[in-house]
């Protein structure tokens, strides 16, 4: 009972600065304030480091890291899998995804005996499909769900072979030595979604031969002129260029530009912005969720047949070489701060403890320059007011070892590691959209 | 209570102090309204200067890191406000910063901008200075509401109806 009271008292007088720093048994990440991080871990091709740093006042980026078995056997394939969800809207399809994709995934390879792109995909869609099916049946009661969704980044480590799968704007990076210099040059694994960019551009600069300033390239986003990028709003300008009226709806990074009068028919409806992917946003995929009971300022006033946003991940497959180092997964939180080439530096450049907190570091201290503050300051920003300041960053390093990656993967035995990136979760009462607890955050 | 508007030689913020601290005293539906359509009126101005091509950073000095303990924003008309941290926790300052990620979204590469003149943020700084009653705040967060409203709707911008949720007070 001393022991007790002993403990009391010094968890009360423990000093404010470690407050927020506990171990968090279930994962072995520790929080400290708005950052979880876990310097080090181990997983069955090499090491690896993972960092999370919450801006909005729920996480909205959720990420795992999965390695040991990837089917539901003991006897594998082994392998390691890397998810960083970015969620948009609110943080229900990425908690589901990340509570879903791994399971779908362990299933498919079991059917199949083997890991694959159509497992993959096979898991996505299965994902898919679930989120659409929670989003019926909670529709009634909760409609704004149908306005939420998720980027979706997955990588796997298995015999040999990296797999990235794609949708939305998070991206992988890989980190490959170049023999003859000793440089380690960053190469973009994950695919783009911005094809449908360009016909839109070219279809606005054809309908505006005089205007070239019609599309515009600012802060690496293509705008059209007279429009404001804005999260979950909806604008009609009227009497812009040639067309009668035309609306832009975007919901954290994806966009939408509807065009109508004489110059297209009433019917065209075209897609662009930086997300052209998700899973769920089952509004902009399904007609009928684009309809009362859900709010108005989530819906889109024009209707549309074909689905706007697809869920079908871009997949491609990479043979790993003896000279590839590290392979970087990030949310955009992270990649609107740094580049490719400045990411894989700092990574290259120091201990590989704590690579993924490092990053995360760099991205804050470049994001605190622009908005013209101090790194310091703005690590005392609490939580939900922080995300005027960045976006919620998740940051999972994989380091790849060679031996590792070339030894049969029937032959590594190895317990399977289960990593969940943190945040802070909200005890039922704060969840109110407004409230923000003032002891809320230090990074 | 007498508020003073800090630089008080505009016109706007001397009928907008006013008119608050009419409304402190007897909050009337009429004045609120007039509040509300001053506030609709600097929004509307404010979309046509955004609807044109900005000029990058005409008036703005090189960035220049804020003092220790601030925050830097920009009015639409480019002035530069250095406020201290803690007004982050105004309701005011977190409501006029949602409205310019409504209306904005949120900047990756620059600093952040207030869908509001500087003469407004003056006031708004003038009256956290002061330390703002619990009322007025009030009124003042649904001012900024119902300039929200305005935005929201077709770009016509007849607000014919100004339905003010009056009834909170």
């Amino acid at each position: 009972m001393l022991s007790g009271l002993m403990n009391l008292l010094r968890a009360c007088f423990r000093p404010r600065s470690d407050r927020h720093v506990h171990t968090n048994s279930e994962t072995g990440g520790r929080q400290d304030g708005l950052l979880w991080y876990k310097d080090h871990g181990q997983h069955v091709n090499g090491e690896f480091s993972m960092a999370v740093v919450q801006a909005n006042n729920l996480l909205e980026d959720q990420s795992q890291l999965e390695s040991g078995s990837l089917s539901l056997h003991e006897s594998g394939p082994y392998g390691t899998f890397v998810g960083v969800y970015d969620g948009h809207g609110g943080p229900e399809t990425s908690r589901y995804i990340n509570d879903h994709l791994f399971q779908h995934l362990k299933r498919f390879t079991s059917e199949q005996q083997s890991m694959s792109v159509e497992v993959i995909r096979k898991a996505f869609q299965a994902t898919e499909e679930g989120f659409l099916s929670l989003v019926t049946k909670q529709w009634p009661m909760k409609p704004q769900i149908a306005a939420v969704g998720s980027c979706c980044l997955v990588g796997v480590i298995c015999n040999g072979s990296l797999y990235i799968a794609n949708l939305g704007d998070s991206r992988a990076v890989l980190g490959r030595a170049v023999r003859a210099t000793g440089e380690v040059l960053s190469i973009q694994l994950s695919a783009e979604h911005n094809a449908c960019i360009e016909s839109v551009r070219h279809e606005l600069h054809a309908l505006h031969p005089d205007d070239s300033q019609i599309v515009v390239l600012k802060h690496n986003v293509w705008r059209v002129k007279g429009l404001i990028q804005s999260s979950k709003t909806i604008y009609t300008l009227k009497g812009v260029g040639m067309c009668k009226w035309w609306i832009w709806v975007e919901s954290a990074g994806a966009g939408c530009l509807f065009i109508s009068g004489k110059v297209l028919s009433l019917s065209s409806l075209m897609f662009f912005g930086s997300v052209s992917r998700s899973i769920g946003d089952v509004y902009l995929k399904k007609p009928e969720f684009n309809r009362e009971p859900l709010y108005a300022r989530f819906r889109l006033r024009e209707p549309f047949k074909n689905p706007i946003l697809s869920s079908e991940p871009s997949i491609s497959v990479h043979q790993l070489q003896a000279h590839d180092q590290f392979i970087i997964f990030a949310s955009d939180g992270l990649w609107e701060h740094l580049s490719n080439q400045a990411a894989v530096d700092i990574v290259q450049n120091h201990p590989r403890n704590g690579s993924a907190r490092r990053l995360v570091k760099a991205a804050l201290q470049e994001a605190a320059k622009k908005r013209e503050m101090r790194y310091s300051d703005l690590k005392k920003i609490d939580r939900g007011v922080r995300r005027h300041f960045h976006d919620d960053i998740t940051v999972i390093v994989v380091f790849l070892d060679s031996n590792l990656i070339s030894r049969a993967s029937s032959t590594v035995k190895c317990s399977n590691i289960s990593v969940r990136g943190g945040g802070i979760s909200l005890p039922p009462a704060a969840l109110a959209p407004c409230t923000t607890p003032r002891e809320g955050g230090r990074l | 209570m007498v508020l003073l508007p800090v630089g008080g030689d505009s016109p706007l913020i001397l009928y907008l102090s006013l008119d608050l601290y009419n409304i402190n005293k007897m909050i009337s539906a009429k004045k609120l309204i007039k509040l509300a359509q001053k506030w609709q009126k600097l929004a509307a101005l404010r979309r046509k200067r955004i609807a044109l091509p900005r000029t990058e950073k005409s008036s703005r000095s090189k960035s220049e890191m804020a003092d220790k303990g601030h925050f830097v924003v920009y009015s639409t008309d480019q002035k530069r406000f250095l406020l201290p941290l803690n007004y982050l926790n105004s309701e005011i300052v977190r409501e006029l910063l949602k409205l310019a990620e409504e209306e904005f979204g949120l900047p990756s590469n620059g600093p952040l901008t207030l869908p509001c003149d500087a003469e407004l943020i003056e006031y708004v700084v003038g009256l956290i200075k002061q330390g703002i009653t619990r009322d007025l705040e009030k009124a003042i967060l649904v001012f900024i509401a119902s300039s929200r409203c305005s935005l929201f709707s077709d770009l016509h911008h007849q607000v014919t109806d100004h339905q003010l949720p009056i009834c909170s007070f």
